[in-house]
């Protein structure tokens, strides 16, 4: 297996997930929004475009996974770990900031957006300490 | 570590993507292990030996 093949694998389940949560968002506001679906249709509804997010961590884990060049999984791993870093601290910090009232509420679902943004840091600190960015996103 | 690998592909003029080449692995990898900012595994370190015909520690040196 490439470097290629896993990469070439990775844009292509990035970009079905990204269609997937793209229709799915607009299917869920019409449905549940205009034409006032509840109940069990609605959550699954609902769930649809979260768990298309989940999918962007499996199809990371499995560039990781499908990756044979051992320095390109080492880059990889360092952005997916900046970006965890990144993403949990700011949800920690700002839910107690939350909770005592001194921040206006966020919903929870900006904390994968602030984790994909944190991989672009990842990206730019492998740059600046490894000379190449690895490029996961 | 320490390695001897820009001499070495100097000698065969060998760019970078060539060696990359005959490794199997990105020409980032090679030049990341070139300027010593990553050390290879032993495996990749074996499959150096085997592109230069020559011993793991007559192409990585100790530091």
């Amino acid at each position: 297996m490439t470097t290629g093949h896993a990469k070439r694998r990775y844009h292509l389940r990035m970009a079905v997930a990204m269609a997937i949560y793209i229709a799915s968002l607009f299917v869920a506001d019409w449905l549940i929004e205009d034409r006032g679906v509840t109940g069990i249709a609605a959550v699954m509804l609902a769930s649809v475009p979260g768990l298309c997010v989940a999918a962007i961590f499996w199809i990371l884990a499995r560039l990781v996974i499908e990756e044979s060049d051992e320095f390109l999984r080492l880059l990889y791993i360092r952005q997916i770990i900046i970006a965890t870093g990144i993403a949990l601290t700011g949800a920690s910090v700002w839910g107690f900031l939350e909770l005592y009232m001194l921040v206006p509420h966020i919903d929870a679902y900006w904390w994968p957006v602030i984790w994909c943004l944190g991989t672009g840091v990842g990206g730019i600190y492998n740059k600046l300490t490894m000379g190449t960015s690895g490029n996961c996103t | 570590m320490k390695n001897r690998l820009r001499v070495l592909r100097a000698e065969r003029e060998w760019s970078q993507q060539d060696l990359a080449d005959r490794l199997g692995v990105s020409r980032q990898s090679v030049n990341a292990i070139e300027t010593g900012k990553y050390d290879p595994s032993l495996p990749l370190a074996f499959k150096f030996a085997d592109v230069f015909e020559m011993p793991i520690e007559e192409i990585f040196l100790r530091d």
